[in-house]
């Protein structure tokens, strides 16, 4: 656990405030603005009294001014939910599992972020059909829990981010910010998991992980090249031509990835392996809108 | 076994043999090549991308298929390159049937003869190493060092690089050859071999009477001389004074190449020495010098005591001239100054090199002074008591025959005209005095039953005045001795059994007998030396001072031992005093490269050839003694070559120039292409064009 965080860093993590550009209902107050109109300190505007009211509310120098009685509203302060979504397909640990541990990191930062800001943080990591879960927590009290469940985490199987979405989309009784932490090496389609998300009232970020290496994996001559999540195989015979080939079909695949969220309002970072760590959280996710 | 095909000829693999292998050997290629590739396995984390990559499908099968089908055809070229290269083609014409050749290299002392800064042997071993580059892939060499003792070097062998090694590891030995024995050897090394040839690398300084018949299997000479090198061959140097010969014989084909410098040698052709018996401390040396060249020579004759590790200390110096051809007898006398080890050396006055250099030293061993108990039975004998008396080892106790045997123990008994019946205690016995008449009764004294034994050989008819008129000169009875012309009064013929030696005849008959019976050996003389001018000679008390030498070499315990000089290349039998039974080691000759030998011990006798000259080391438990060997051979300083060489009666063919190797055989550029293949395989392999 001390390996996913310093103590510097995590307070750097602390002024970062999660950001969301639709703000959603909560069932306690926190610290994010709602359009809820409750017991905050913010003014809001003026309705008609009317029975039942409380009276402390009443605005007396509109009284004294336009002689009605008008009570004051305020938006009322309330909590968000912020869903951390791990992909835990084998894809992730493939090679020295370098992609799966800056997963968890990242995860574990923006909860950490969350749970600072009294939001309602839940993690779940992903397996084919079915994720494992961690019921939401509330309070910085907390995070050394959700620590333990990332720091458990290991990655296998294969990866159908649709199904193993759909449950936990369906969990989600209110609207969160779900955000999805994976290589989006899904057969059936990356699209599939962000699809199930926008469709359940969530709100989606994706950030995919990336390693360069396996964009060129080190492959010559004849292999049999073997999916580390469905063992299936193919013969090849590959060339220097055929690398650069694979390549370019990899970095096709981010940025169609990449199209496609932007078309549809969905956050998209690209976060790889190679960049460091504190550069990924504080530039690369701000860039991506997911912080402010 | 040749196959034609085209205009080529197969001496290695035939042509069905080639087939036969091409297909065993192609076989497992191909089935191989049919097997699937066992690919690679690579983990991927994400197969699909690969998937849609279209390279990954853009070859076909067959296209696959045809890069494999390639580099099976370049494999199966190879193992047809390869097949056809142990094929061994040749034009047509140029193929040359297998042979076996026994290549006999002289490595005699002559052999080391130089001239113009090259030695016959060392012209012997580059001709040797052209022979063996000119041999073809089907000749097989024997290499036979041709000493003394002539030896195979490893048996017949197509591997020149071995054949090499053999000739290599050769060097001059000093000894002399012989050539009849190596003729024999190869002969029996040859049989059963097709094609079988003798080839002789030599100088032919051998005796003459020592070649021999002629082999069974043809031979070809070589005559060496030492003269430019072998870039001249086939060539040879003419003689000095050419005879009308053949234009075709190979001592008639160098009419470009000038005419090598006269050879001549100077050479000690014998050395010994001896103590004398009445002074232990002073001796006598024989040394005999030989001039072989064809003008007179004057020489510096060095007589010097040596010691281990030091320098030889000269005890005299003599100045001689020696005719063309002369060879020259001196004993010097008296000399002193020497404990055990002497060399003789010559050097030339002319400041010339000599031609041999090995004969030019000779090595001697003084023995040990003698001391031996003699019982003499019979009457006072005033000449054999006093040759008994001069030798200064000798201990001599007198009895009458009646008396015979005495107590105590005696090493050898002189019957001195008295003949009682001989006991063994009293060890080998020397008979003088004219033997008893067969015919004659029985002394009235002499027991019945020892009648038949007094005397050990049968006596036959009466002599007068006769004398030594055969005599085995290399006998050591006959050391220092001349016996010529000794006159003899009267005597008995000896007849001797047929074990027995005769060491001594006149015409009329033996008179000196050798042999060994129940009681020992014996020498008997078949008559009584007073009754000759032998007893007036000076070389009376030699002959019995030598008859005692040799009875007591002859002793069980082996007291004596004539070390005093070894002629190198010739076995010698030595009886050591002490010498334990089992082994013994002989070190030597002294010096730099001493080798070391073990030889068998038997009855305190053992056998040894020395190949080198100089002082050797015997040890065995409990005793060391010191032996000396030399080349002593007048033939061996004989250097002037033998051009033609006559073995029973017929001229020994000139070996001409073998036919060379073909410079651009057609199998080392069948292994040149298919090494080229194998690089272009392994450079497509490596660029992934065949696979």
């Amino acid at each position: 656990m001390g390996s996913l965080f310093d103590a510097d860093f995590l307070r750097r993590l602390e002024s970062l405030a999660l950001s969301s550009r639709r703000t959603s209902s909560g069932e306690r107050r926190g610290e994010q603005r709602s359009k809820k109109r409750g017991s905050g300190v913010t003014f809001a505007d003026h309705r008609p009294y009317a029975a039942g009211d409380d009276i402390r509310f009443l605005d007396v120098a509109s009284y004294q001014r336009l002689g009605k009685l008008l009570v004051r509203l305020y938006e009322e302060d309330e909590d968000r939910s912020l869903c951390l979504l791990l992909d835990g397909s084998a894809s992730m640990s493939f090679g020295d599992g370098r992609k799966f541990e800056l997963a968890k990191q990242l995860a574990a930062a923006l909860g950490y972020v969350g749970l600072s800001g009294l939001d309602r943080v839940g993690a779940y990591v992903l397996r084919e059909d079915s994720a494992e879960r961690m019921p939401p927590l509330r309070g910085k009290r907390r995070v050394l829990r959700m620590l333990r469940f990332l720091s458990a985490a290991r990655a296998n199987g294969a990866t159908d981010l649709g199904r193993a979405l759909r449950p936990v989309a369906l969990a989600q009784r209110r609207g969160a910010l779900a955000i999805l932490l994976t290589d989006l090496y899904d057969p059936r389609g990356f699209a599939t998991g962000i699809d199930v998300l926008r469709w359940n009232r969530l709100e989606p970020c994706v950030i995919q992980l990336v390693d360069e290496r396996e964009a060129r994996p080190p492959l010559q001559g004849d292999v049999r090249a073997v999916d580390v999540e469905t063992d299936q195989s193919l013969e090849l015979t590959v060339t220097r031509a055929g690398l650069d080939a694979v390549a370019k079909l990899h970095a096709e695949r981010t940025e169609s990835a990449r199209r496609y969220c932007l078309a549809r309002g969905v956050p998209f970072v690209v976060a790889s392996v190679d960049q460091p760590f504190d550069r990924i959280v504080l530039e690369i996710l701000r860039r991506g809108g997911i912080v402010e | 076994m040749s196959t034609a095909l085209l205009a080529f000829v197969f001496t290695g693999l035939g042509g069905g043999a080639l087939l036969g292998w091409f297909v065993a050997l192609g076989l497992p290629i191909v089935g191989l090549y049919l097997l699937r590739v066992r690919r690679r396995r690579v983990a991927v984390p994400f197969l699909a991308l690969l998937r849609e990559w279209p390279g990954a499908s853009r070859r076909t099968a067959l296209e696959r298929s045809l890069r494999h089908v390639l580099s099976l055809l370049v494999q199966l070229a190879l193992l047809l390159l390869l097949l056809l290269a142990l094929a061994d083609p040749r034009p047509e014409g140029q193929a040359r049937p297998s042979r076996s050749l026994a290549l006999l290299v002289d490595v005699s002392a002559s052999m080391a003869t130089t001239q113009a800064g090259q030695s016959r042997f060392e012209r012997a071993r580059l001709r040797a190493n052209e022979l063996i580059g000119s041999l073809g892939a089907g000749d097989e060499l024997l290499v036979i060092q041709l000493g003394a003792h002539p030896r195979a070097l490893g048996g017949f062998s197509r591997d020149r690089a071995r054949l090499r090694d053999a000739i290599a590891g050769l060097d001059v030995l000093d000894t002399s050859a012989d050539l009849s024995a190596g003729l024999r050897l190869a002969d029996d090394a040859l049989r059963g071999r097709e094609r079988g040839e003798i080839v002789l690398l030599s100088d032919g300084a051998f005796p003459a009477h020592g070649l021999g018949e002629a082999p069974r299997h043809p031979l070809r000479y070589d005559p060496l001389d030492a003269g430019p090198g072998p870039q001249a061959r086939p060539t040879v140097p003419s003689p000095p004074a050419p005879p009308a010969e053949s234009p075709t014989s190979s001592t008639a084909s160098a009419p470009t190449e000038p005419p090598a410098a006269p050879l001549d040698n100077l050479g000690l052709v014998a050395f010994s020495a001896r103590r004398y018996p009445r002074d232990p401390l002073a001796f006598e040396v024989l040394a005999v010098v030989h001039n072989a060249a064809a003008e007179p020579r004057e020489i510096e004759l060095t007589i010097a005591a040596a010691a281990p590790g030091a320098a030889d200390v000269p005890l005299e110096l003599v100045r001689l001239r020696l005719a063309p051809g002369e060879t020259q007898r001196h004993v010097r006398a008296n000399l002193t100054g020497a404990d055990e080890r002497l060399r003789a050396s010559i050097r030339r006055l002319d400041g010339r090199e000599d031609g041999l250099s090995r004969d030019d030293s000779a090595f001697a061993v003084l023995p040990p002074p003698r001391s031996a108990r003699v019982l003499v039975v019979g009457e006072p004998n005033t000449f054999l008591d006093a040759a008994l008396l001069a030798e200064p080892g000798v201990r001599a106790t007198r009895v009458s025959a009646a008396a015979y045997p005495p107590a105590g123990e005696f090493d050898v008994t002189i019957f001195d005209g008295a003949f009682p019946a001989r006991v063994a205690a009293t060890g080998p016995a020397l008979y003088l005095g004219t033997p008893p008449d067969p015919t004659a009764p029985q002394s009235p004294t002499s027991p019945p039953d020892q009648a038949g034994s007094r005397y050990p050989v049968g006596v036959g008819k009466a002599l007068t005045d006769f004398g030594f008129d055969h005599w085995l000169r290399e006998d050591p009875l006959f050391r220092f001795l001349d016996p010529y012309d000794v006159q003899v009064l009267r005597g008995r013929e000896l007849s001797p059994s047929a074990a027995d030696r005769v060491l001594g005849r006149s015409d009329q008959g033996a008179i000196l007998v050798a042999g060994e019976r129940s009681e020992g050996r014996f020498l008997a003389l078949g008559f009584d030396p007073r009754d000759s001018d032998f007893v007036l000679r000076i070389a009376f008390p030699v002959f019995v001072t030598n008859a005692l030498d040799r009875l007591l070499a002859a002793r069980a315990d082996g007291r004596a031992l004539d070390s005093s000089h070894l002629i190198a290349g010739v076995g010698a039998a030595l009886s050591v005093p002490g010498l334990a039974q089992g082994w013994a080691e002989i070190v030597g000759p002294e010096g730099p490269g001493a080798l070391r030998l073990r030889v068998p011990v038997v009855e305190h006798s053992l056998v040894f050839a020395p190949e080198r000259a100089g002082f050797y080391r015997l040890e065995s438990a409990g005793s060391a003694r010191t032996l000396a060997a030399s080349l002593v051979d007048v033939d061996e300083s004989s250097v002037a070559p033998r051009r033609k060489l006559e073995l029973s009666g017929q001229s020994v063919r000139p070996l001409e120039a073998l036919e060379p190797l073909e410079p651009t055989t057609p199998w080392t550029w069948l292994v040149a292409v298919a090494w080229l293949i194998a690089l272009i395989e392994w450079l497509s392999y490596h660029r992934r064009w065949t696979v």
